[in-house]
């Protein structure tokens, strides 16, 4: 297995494979910014609560690793899957949506409580990339690299999978700390996949 | 290919998973209407635990009940049961724990109880507590994969058990409803106000339901006859849209026809489906029933009598189905009087007899993921 | 009244539904609000639901019905002025 490419997101840096990304500020927020800055065009952004905005443009940054991967007639490809871990869930935007359902103010939003779930992130990952294989969101108190590469080593091992987009997607109380790494099977790429090498793309900032 | 050893479920119907499996035989269901529960709330009809029942168990079989949240509670005493059954220790350094949840203690949120520090509401730290109690020395493991998170946690149990590292993995699940749930379904326009009818033509929704289950896994080189095994699951993102299934059917057809290159369609005894009675779920299900091939065999929903029980859902109902399995029964789909879905499916309107050795479950939820286990009578 | 009804609701439904790279302007009176139009989809119909309740106390709880009346903004506005108790 071997890490292709790697992009971290914290609530003052965006990182590319190691390599610091100049985002250029504007008046809007800075996962606005960093969205302006990759150039999409992705209107269904502007719906996301702020961890799947974060973890969809750390996901944006990777996924070019896996552009070679076989998709069938409806573009979809079977062969990739998405092991997400966090630490608060999706706890940042549960209390937006406990907003809504003050008793002196019951409004209960469905756009805000579609994403009360952590592994809707993964979701909104797999309609962008269009990713039909195994999607998972697992909770954990912090980043630990020997679990995040357990999981994925099972998953390599266990099934056919070709590429995994793994990592770190939490967002809570204003911290963003995202790490987003594309793994792939076989020996090509940037580094092998160990768990000393993605310690060092969580620590490496 | 791996063993349960012990189960437990506890529900809005009882406590064990005997008693809560005759219970359905004998057409019991656990869903019933509660007009203000949930304050703010329409009405709602659902499947809940007896709360006084709860707390009265705790008293009596835990250690210092009051240190739990009603969640914890639930968990502590289904993890017990399926422990006591099984005859393992859970604090062996050779055991896992695993924890299958969508919203935790999600209730503190909006009503936060001093006995229990902010750190509760945290997945990880109920799962920490519940392995903590026993005495287990290993980082459990939790996944919060909405409603087929259930079918993920057994998944991840499969993964951990075959790489070696474990001789025993303790798989549970578990949600209580809350305001902050009942009140989200209800702005989706997703509920039933009476007990849901699964792939029926009056079908208007779901019903929400509580439960904590649990199932002790282990690679087991001899299986005892009569037990059942997890032979294979497989899990599949329709990629399509993040609260509705997609109309094809795509993830859930990709996970049957995974799981149908093991066997063949012959040798599956039943299919318990999500069967969640929303318009859109079940006639997804039946588009994927049909596309793998498997619409001559019996299917059925275990969500009238449980209501949708979420991260328990994928636990109790695999359970459910074992206990079938073992005894030869294909349950019937009450609340099922005429097909409301546009493919044909074989829906037992009663208990059927079987001595096939196969089934499948399956599950699907928001995120656009979609799961199934083949599970395995051993002779 | 009728034009400042139009567009309030056209910004209301701009907010509530994130259209961020959107504005009143962009959003003709009579285009389809589903499908083509906005392409607005099935959460962003009960946002709507809820938007009708709590700015014009409106409570719509028919799906059926409701997709008549979201059929476009003209469709909305003239249901408002003829229903709203807010």
């Amino acid at each position: 297995m071997y890490i292709t490419a790697y992009s971290r997101i914290t609530s003052s840096h965006v990182l590319l494979n190691g390599q610091p990304v100049q985002i250029e500020r504007t008046d809007k927020d800075w996962l606005a910014d960093i969205y302006g800055h990759l150039g999409i065009r992705y209107p269904k952004f502007f719906k996301m609560d702020m961890l799947c905005k974060a973890g969809f443009l750390a996901a944006e940054m990777v996924m070019p690793a896996i552009a070679d991967v076989k998709r069938d007639e409806a573009g979809l490809t079977h062969d990739t899957a998405v092991l997400l871990f966090n630490r608060s869930a999706s706890l940042e935007n549960d209390t937006a949506y406990a907003h809504t359902i003050t008793p002196a103010d019951y409004f209960p939003s469905p756009a805000l409580f579609v994403y009360t779930l952590p592994n809707i992130l993964t979701g909104e990952i797999a309609i962008r990339h269009r990713l039909a294989g195994e999607t998972v969101c697992y909770i954990d108190e912090a980043f630990h690299a020997d679990t995040v590469y357990q999981a994925v080593a099972d998953c390599f091992r266990t099934t056919p999978v070709v590429n995994v987009l793994c990592g770190w997607a939490e967002y809570y109380a204003g911290h963003c700390d995202i790490l987003a790494v594309t793994v792939r099977r076989g020996r090509e790429g940037l580094m092998p996949f160990t768990e000393k090498n993605l310690q060092n793309c969580y620590t490496n900032i | 290919m791996i063993t349960a050893i012990g189960d437990n479920i506890f529900c809005s119907i009882g406590f064990g998973t005997k008693q809560v499996f005759m219970a359905i035989c004998k057409g019991l269901r656990g869903t019933a209407g509660y007009a203000d529960r949930f304050p703010q709330c329409e009405p709602v009809c659902a499947a809940l635990i007896d709360r006084d029942r709860l707390h009265q168990m705790a008293t009596e079989q835990l250690q210092e009940p009051d240190r739990y949240t009603d969640l914890e509670q639930a968990l502590l005493l289904s993890v017990q049961d399926a422990v006591q059954q099984a005859g393992i220790d859970p604090a062996h350094p050779d055991t896992a724990f695993v924890l299958s949840t969508t919203k935790g203690n999600i209730d503190l949120l909006e009503y936060p109880d001093p006995r229990f520090e902010p750190e509760r509401i945290h997945l990880w730290r109920t799962a920490q507590l519940v392995a903590g109690y026993f005495g287990n020395p290993n980082r459990p493991v939790v996944v919060s994969n909405a409603c087929i998170s259930g079918a993920s946690a057994q998944m991840a149990a499969q993964r951990m058990l075959e790489r070696g590292r474990y001789k025993t993995v303790i798989v549970m699940g578990g949600d209580l409803l809350s305001r902050f749930i009942v009140s989200g379904f209800q702005s989706f326009k997703a509920l039933s106000p009476r007990p849901c009818r699964p792939f029926d033509a009056t079908r208007q929704g779901l019903n929400l339901g509580e439960a904590a289950g649990t199932i002790i896994y282990r690679t087991e080189p001899h299986p005892a006859p009569r037990s059942v095994s997890l032979w294979a699951g497989s899990n599949c993102n329709d990629a399509n849209h993040i609260s509705g299934p997609s109309r094809t059917g795509e993830g859930s057809f990709q996970c049957l026809s995974r799981l149908i290159r093991h066997t063949a369609a012959d040798d599956i005894a039943f299919v318990n489906a999500h069967g969640t009675a929303t318009a859109y779920n079940d006639e997804m299900e039946a588009i994927a029933l049909h596309r793998a091939g498997l619409q001559d065999v019996p299917v059925f929903s275990l969500k009238h009598q449980f209501g949708h029980t979420l991260g328990a859902a994928g636990i109790i109902e695999s359970i459910v189905s074992m206990q079938a399995l073992r005894n030869g029964t294909v349950l019937p789909c009450p609340g099922y009087e005429n097909s409301g879905v546009s493919k044909a499916l074989q829906i037992p309107r009663q208990m059927l007899h079987t001595s096939k050795k196969l089934c499948i479950k399956m599950l699907s939820g928001f995120g656009g993921s979609n799961a199934a286990l083949l599970f395995r009578l051993n002779s | 009244m009728e034009e400042d009804l139009m567009l309030n609701l056209k910004k209301q439904i701009i907010e509530v539904l994130n259209l961020e790279e959107i504005s009143p302007e962009d959003i003709a009176d009579d285009a389809p609000l589903f499908g083509e139009g906005l392409g607005l989809d099935s959460i962003d119909a009960l946002e709507l639901i809820v938007l009708m309740e709590r700015n014009y106390g409106i409570k719509l709880s028919d799906p059926v019905q409701s997709k008549a009346i979201f059929q476009s903004l003209k469709t909305m506005a003239d249901y408002i002025a003829a229903n709203r108790t807010k």
